[in-house]
């Protein structure tokens, strides 16, 4: 286990405000190059830095008693030495477990807590990156009343006065959030329900209503369940990208990667995804059938037919088979029987019908309470859309007297955000929790800005009993208040919400363990580890199904037949399909650079979205990547550019939410198009797809900043894939290494180490976290979309994809790529001033001092991995992306060179994390042991596709798996003997 | 020096003798051709010179500032990206050394190997080497990312270790090979022209152009003494700036066989790189001095047997060139490889930039095989035409090689394309008018042509005539004795 500190609420708290901002008078506080002419946003952003490094804590919120500065330091504070929090990720309500790393006080880099029962140590590209949202420019210093800025003071007095007038006129009170994951605030808002007036209205951007309703009408409980993928053999995704976005993607990327083990053949699952448009998911899948959206209800029909009549239930509405090849419905249906028990079914379509047809399917298979846990459900997407719906009936109606936003941005995300609007402006007291002036927020009477997470306290049940906390690891950078606080004191509790939490988990979940005695104990011992899971206090519930599931089924077939007009009208319609983006999810995180930076995994776009269309639809339309089209449905109209994207379905248009913010900073503003006005509610729940789409060619054309252009890997032996029966049983694979061939250089001289990794294709979904975990780790530039069309980002780890199977099953390889760190070298032969070099570790290394850029060594890089500083990326205003501002550049981890321009990077194997491992090795007087040492992507990576160690240890893990027989090295016939290799992915088809 | 041998009695009769190939026309006498010579730099320049001079000047101007800029910004203004690392910058800079080759070829190959019609144009062709290496060098200074520590290429002692280069590097090589062909080229040429400075000195009226041709040509004296040691310096020069014409160009070329890259990884490049420097050489020989004849009044000494001789050394340069594209396009398809029958079969003949192929074959290829034809090789507009041509079809050749091979190598998932940004198209532009204004310059204030050399063709061509005229005195008289003998 790392060493991660826990912060000590310690003597420090209750002291004011002041006594903390004396300190930036403080000697020690640096940073004085306040610039000549400095506005008020400078002056504000020094201001918090300053703050910042005078917490030197790092732990000690705003309202420190005492404040040390480093003179007498403590001994938890030794300049360059990180010191480690656990905290809980706000970037999703997922709420994954967090270790956050903090250099002289400022949290620069976050990794997933290994202790965590349910994430193990993983992340995901947007937990990663919310460390960048720490130190946005755009958040909101301070209180704002009518846009204007303001006091605290003033707004507790406004609000409260507001609130108590809206009591007086009997209105109602709102407090519309997304779902809270926090059981603490949970319980503040139940405070809050005691007044008769007041209502609480989950709005979720990305809505799992229908699940919820059907789990009401089948099981009695309107719940998501916490699904156990790890104990599935048979995986059958419907429209549900649980790899990339679904739910709780690490958490379920974990579960997948263990039943995807061919090591373990016994185990290994098979993956069926039905989808129309091509995600990560069913990318990784065994068989994927490409179905349109309307269709995909007909699937779970057609499955649920057939797995009833196994069980003898005779009076299964009829109806017609959705595809055209019932083979494959007829072999999933016996594969499932075969597997009941111990199957999966999933799915993210919007329908309750379809969910319960899910639900029917499960509980006939007998997969209740192996792998879908309905006893421990999981606490996410809580969300009702009809409340939703029916809130902006009441504004608009004025029947709201105050409605209290937190952590909500309808007016972008809603579907009818207009309305929306036109109601908020009748409602007499609006007030938002929203960092920054926002769609929303920048409409409401008052914007109180809530903290980031990470100088935020908290706590978090993603999972039935399953707690983490949340600690801050800065103090405040700006004049921002807790959302709970402010919840509390506008109730007219006094006290801050620190102690409230404290006080809470004394009452609660102290009390539901036996463990420790002391609750000081317990408390410290809890903030320590991140996370503890306690025993479900839900029982009693019932687990037997009773759904209705020959009425939903009937309804689908209704619904589904075809209306049998003229074909020329149906060649015409369209079908849309809107989904999460890997990056940007729902949106929330847009004016983060690195998330807007960060190729999709399948499209591999960047800054903005684009409507995928197949190849053949594109042919026929005559469309191009990049041209631009206008999409009717009968509510709304969108004009976006098309991407050809091979896999997707023939009729579909798949576009991802998350883009086309209005109004949310200088990074993410107008970047993409928003598809949410096409997410209309059909049936009392949001619908992510929609039906008759015209497309309108508009002759307009946009340039797509895609990272990679060619997709088909042209028959050569990059990326490996192999069938289970391809294995040798046996696992007496031969080294796959052979000899070594002879050289024409003398003998370099060998280390005691050479670190190499090996990347399993099998396990890696393509999730992108490790990419900006590099990113953040290794201070990777922001290069923006200009240059990103030129071919020019600059990440040290990509993720190749290459396409794989027949068009029919068209599913896609994802490599990650980085300096493969070879032997022998072609860069280091060829660079004229030895700027890169080999160590003794087995490293290539890249001097950036001695560089002048000539390039040659990334023209003779087989790999095409290294990265060059076209112009300069850090501190010039054509770049105003992370580093830039001082705000921003305090990301930057000082273990690692901000590169200049003209210099040549690339993967330094975490070079810096290597060394630190030594000197603690070397203290300890003991060599550096397997697992010390885990560099950024590895750690991030939820499935552990990349294991790094030293090759000359026979028994590390890396070595061990160099022995395995999947084990190949890319372009091996070059003779560059690489020290970072790959496993061969596998698949298991259906027939075996 | 072939010189004519007297045939005996005997063969006398059947063989009539040849005259040497005439390289001067009009038979001027030694007064003439020194007249001839220096007119361009002792008289005001025409308006031609003048236009091409601004325009030239400008081209050179705009290059400069572009330079400017890009010190300024960086690298980044090109269209170069992570997956296409060299591009205008390297291409003009090959082209730029391979235009160099024909003038050392010229002077010192030719020399040795006397060829007398070298003699008229080898100066303008020593100075285009000059000029060309110059714009050749500019291009490896400003494509470096951090211009201001290219002089790390240099191995010079320093307080880092001392920290030297990589010879293992062929960048480095390259460094070695065209500062040595540039030092060796400019003496070379500086030690050809000393005897015509003396004569500039002895004709200069002007006192401070009388002072710097005195300095700049050494005290020369003319004595039997000074000739004689001055050919042999010459001749060792000679000696010594040969092989540079092999290895320069094979170095250059190494820059690409040594890397891994499909395209580039090919031992055939340093034979095919040199004859297609030499190649492009002439090409930009042709170009100028039908340009300089024209305009200067020097057709006397500038022939179309000139232009002829080479047409022909174009022709076979310009075979060989097929021949090794042909080459490549063979093994790549016989070796079996993937990577490269992609590279040249999928990518160079019907990928995004086929077009730049097509170019280069259109002009390489084609072009030269026109000079088969006796027509062709004696019509100026012809020859102007396609001496442009080769420049251009040579320049796409080095684009081909560097960009076709570059944008596509191993993975595809790096695949990109290069496009060429205002700053690339421009600093072309500007080394054309660094080159250019170099030469303009260069004609106004020095001979461009030896005056010496040709003075001694002339002399030689008079030699030649008065050994006719006295062996055919000779054969008169022998006439008239046999028939006294018949008639005795």
């Amino acid at each position: 286990m790392k060493d991660h500190t826990q912060c000590g609420e310690t003597p420090t708290y209750g002291k004011s405000l002041e006594a903390s901002r004396d300190l930036s008078a403080d000697p020690f506080v640096i940073l004085s190059n306040q610039p000549a002419e400095a506005t008020r946003r400078d002056f504000l952003s020094l201001m918090g830095f300053t703050l910042a490094a005078a917490s030197l804590t790092g732990c000690s919120r705003g309202l420190a008693q005492k404040a040390i500065p480093l003179a007498a330091s403590s001994d938890r504070l030794i300049p360059g030495v990180p010191n480690w929090y656990a905290t809980t990720c706000a970037g999703c309500s997922a709420g994954c477990s967090l270790l956050v790393k903090t250099c002289d006080g400022r949290p620069v880099k976050i990794e997933g807590n290994a202790d965590s029962p349910l994430f193990g140590g993983g992340t995901c590209a947007v937990g990663q990156a919310t460390v960048l949202s720490l130190y946005d420019d755009e958040r909101l210093r301070g209180p704002l009343w009518q846009g204007s800025d303001t006091t605290w003071e003033e707004i507790d007095r406004r609000v409260m006065d507001g609130l108590s007038a809206a009591r007086a006129k009997r209105q109602k009170i709102v407090l519309l959030s997304g779902t809270l994951v926090s059981p603490s605030m949970r319980n503040i808002v139940g405070q809050w329900a005691r007044h008769p007036d007041f209502r609480h209205i989950v709005y979720d951007p990305i809505s799992m209503s229908a699940l919820r309703n059907a789990h009401l009408k089948s099981f009695g409980r309107a719940l998501v369940p916490h699904y156990r993928f790890d104990h599935a053999r048979l995986i059958i995704g419907l429209e549900a990208d649980f790899l990339g976005t679904w739910l709780s993607p690490v958490d379920f990327a974990r579960q997948y990667a263990i039943t995807r083990n061919p090591e373990n053949a016994s185990y290994l699952s098979h993956h069926i995804q039905f989808e129309s448009g091509l995600s990560i998911t069913g990318a990784n899948a065994d068989l994927r059938i490409p179905v349109v959206p309307s269709m995909l209800g007909s699937v779970a029909v057609a499955l649920l037919r057939r797995v009833a009549a196994r069980i003898g239930m005779r009076d299964f509405p009829p109806g017609p088979d959705p595809l055209p090849h019932e083979m494959a419905l007829d072999a999933v249906g016996d594969k499932l029987w075969k597997h009941r028990g111990e199957s999966l079914v999933v799915s993210g379509v919007q329908d309750v019908s379809v969910q319960v047809v899910i639900a029917a399917l499960n509980a006939f298979l007998g997969n209740i309470g192996k792998t879908i846990n309905l006893s421990r459900p999981s606490l996410q997407r809580m969300g009702d859309d009809r409340e939703m719906e029916q809130l902006v009936g009441d504004m608009n109606r004025g029947e709201i007297g105050a409605l209290i936003l937190c952590g909500v941005n309808p007016a972008y995300d809603y579907a009818e955000a207009d309305r929306f609007l036109e109601g908020l402006e009748k409602v007499p007291l609006s007030v938002s929790f929203s960092d920054r002036r926002d769609e929303t927020s920048s409409h409401v009477h008052a914007i109180c800005p809530d903290h980031h997470f990470l100088e935020a306290w908290g706590d978090a049940e993603p999972v039935d009993s399953c707690f983490s906390l949340a600690q801050p690891t800065i103090s405040p950078m700006f004049e921002t208040r807790a959302a709970q606080e402010n919840l509390l004191r506008w109730l007219g509790q006094s006290g801050n919400y620190y102690t409230y939490l404290r006080e809470f988990w004394r009452n609660n979940m102290f009390l539901r363990q036996s463990a420790i005695q002391n609750f000081d104990d317990y408390w410290d011992q809890t903030l320590r580890t991140g996370v503890t899971e306690l025993p479900s206090q839900m029982s009693g519930h019932s687990t037997e199904f009773h759904g209705p599931w020959r009425e939903a089924a009937q309804t689908i077939i209704e619904s589904s037949a075809p209306l049998t007009p003229s074909s020329n009208e149906i060649n015409d319609r369209y079908e849309l399909h809107l989904y999460e983006s890997v990056g940007l999810r729902d949106g929330r995180h847009a004016n983060n650079p690195w998330l807007q930076e960060l190729p999709d995994p399948i499209t591999r776009l960047t800054w903005g979205n684009a409507a995928a269309i197949s190849p053949g639809l594109a042919k026929k339309l005559d469309l191009q990547s990049g041209d631009i089209v206008v999409l009717k449905t009968e509510h709304a109209k969108l004009e976006i550019p098309v991407f050809i994207q091979p896999g997707q379905e023939a009729r579909t248009l798949s576009i991802p939410l998350g883009y086309g913010r209005k109004q949310v900073g200088t990074a993410g503003t107008k970047v993409g198009v928003n598809a949410y006005p096409l997410a209309r509610i059909v049936d009392g729940v949001r619908r992510y797809s929609a039906k008759n789409v015209a497309i309108e060619k508009t002759g307009k054309h946009e340039a797509l900043a895609a990272t990679q252009s060619h997709f088909s890997i042209e028959g050569r032996p990059i990326v490996r894939e192999m069938t289970v029966a391809q294995l040798v049983p046996t696992a007496a694979a031969a080294e796959t290494q052979g000899e070594a061939a002879s050289s024409l250089w003398p003998a370099r001289p060998e280390g005691d180490h050479s670190w190499g990794m090996v990347i399993d294709l099998n396990s890696c979904t393509g999730c992108s976290a490790c990419v900006i975990a590099c990113q953040a780790e290794n201070n990777v530039p922001v290069v923006g979309k200009r240059e990103v069309i030129r071919n020019r980002e600059m990440h040290w780890i990509r993720i190749d994809r290459y396409y794989s199977g027949s068009e029919e099953n068209l599913r896609s390889v994802q490599q990650p790529m980085m300096c493969q760190h070879c032997g022998r070298a072609p860069c280091e032969t060829v660079c004229p001033v030895l700027a890169t070099t080999h160590s003794s570790d087995g490293l290539n290394q890249q001097v950036y001092n001695r560089c002048v850029g000539t390039r040659y060594c990334l023209n003779n890089c087989p790999y095409k991995v290294r990265r060059f500083n076209w112009h300069e990326y850090s501190q010039n205003p054509e770049y105003d992306y992370t580093m830039e501002s001082p705000m921003g550049r305090m990301v930057l981890n000082p273990e690692v060179t901000v590169r200049s321009r003209g210099v040549m990077e690339k993967c330094s194997m975490c070079v810096q994390r290597i060394q630190s491992a030594k000197t603690a090795a070397l203290q300890a007087q003991r060599s550096v042991r397997d697992g010390d040492i885990q560099t950024a992507c590895q750690q991030a990576c939820p499935t552990q596709a990349i294991v790094f160690g030293d090759l000359k240890d026979l028994n590390s893990r890396a070595s061990r798996l160099r022995r395995n027989q999947r084990y190949y090295h890319v372009l091996e016939g070059l003779g560059t003997l690489p020290n970072v290799g790959y496993l061969a992915k596998v698949r298991n088809p259906l027939t075996t | 020096m072939t010189g004519v041998s007297i045939p005996s009695k005997s063969q006398f009769h059947q063989a009539p003798m040849l005259p040497p190939p005439k390289w001067v026309e009009g038979d001027p006498s030694l007064q003439e051709i020194t007249d001839d010579v220096l007119r361009p730099m002792e008289g005001l320049p025409g308006r031609a010179w003048w236009i091409c001079f601004a325009l030239s000047a400008a081209a050179l101007t705009m290059g400069l500032s572009m330079i400017g800029y890009l010190f300024s910004k960086g690298i980044g203004i090109w269209g170069e990206n992570n997956s296409v690392g060299w591009a205008f910058d390297i291409t003009n800079f090959v082209f730029w050394v391979g235009i160099g080759h024909a003038g050392t070829l010229i002077s010192a190959i030719l020399l040795l190997f006397q060829q007398k019609w070298r003699t008229s144009i080898n100066r303008s062709a020593e100075a285009m080497t000059i000029f060309a290496v110059m714009c050749a060098g500019l291009f490896p200074a400003i494509h470096v990312g951090r211009p201001w520590l290219a002089f790390w290429l240099f191995p010079y002692p320093n307080q880092r270790g001392p920290l030297w280069v990589n010879f293992r590097s062929p960048l480095v090589w390259d460094v070695f090979a065209v500062s040595t062909y540039f030092t060796i080229s400019l003496v070379f040429w500086y030690l050809g022209m000393i005897p015509d400075l003396a004569t500039i000195r002895d004709r200069a009226t002007n006192g401070i152009k009388k002072l710097i041709f005195r300095w700049v040509s050494l005290g020369w004296d003319g004595s039997h003494r000074t000739w004689s040691r001055y050919e042999v310096v010459s001749l060792l020069l000679a000696g010594l700036a040969t092989p540079l014409v092999v290895s320069v160009h094979s170095v250059v070329s190494m820059d690409f066989a040594t890397a891994v890259l499909p395209g580039w990884h090919s031992t055939i490049f340093p034979p095919y790189f040199v004859a297609g420097a030499i190649y492009s050489g002439f090409g930009m020989v042709m170009t100028l001095l039908i340009i300089t004849r024209n305009t200067m009044n020097l057709e006397r000494y500038i022939t179309m047997r000139h232009l002829e001789a080479m047409s022909k050394v174009l022709l076979l340069t310009g075979s060989i060139v097929a021949y090794a594209y042909l080459t490549e396009f063979f093994s790549a398809w016989y070796n079996g490889n993937i990577y490269e029958r992609y590279t040249f079969f999928s990518n160079r003949l019907a990928g995004p930039y086929a077009w730049c192929f097509g170019i280069m074959v259109l002009c390489n290829v084609l072009t030269p095989q026109m000079f088969w034809f006796h027509r062709i090789r004696g019509s100026i507009p012809a020859l102007f035409v396609a001496s442009i041509l080769v420049n251009i079809g040579m320049w796409f050749e080095r684009f081909v090689i560097i960009v076709l091979s570059l944008h596509r190598t191993f993975l595809p998932a790096e695949w990109g394309m290069f496009i060429p940004t205002i700053y690339d198209v421009g600093i072309l532009i500007g080394s054309f008018g660094l080159f250019f204004t170099c030469f303009l310059i260069f004609i106004r204030v020095l001979p461009m042509i030896a005056i010496w050399e040709v003075k001694g063709l002339v002399g030689e061509l008079r030699v030649h005539d008065r050994l006719v005229s006295n062996l055919r005195t000779l054969r008169a008289d022998q006439e008239d004795g046999t028939q006294e003998a018949a008639c005795a």
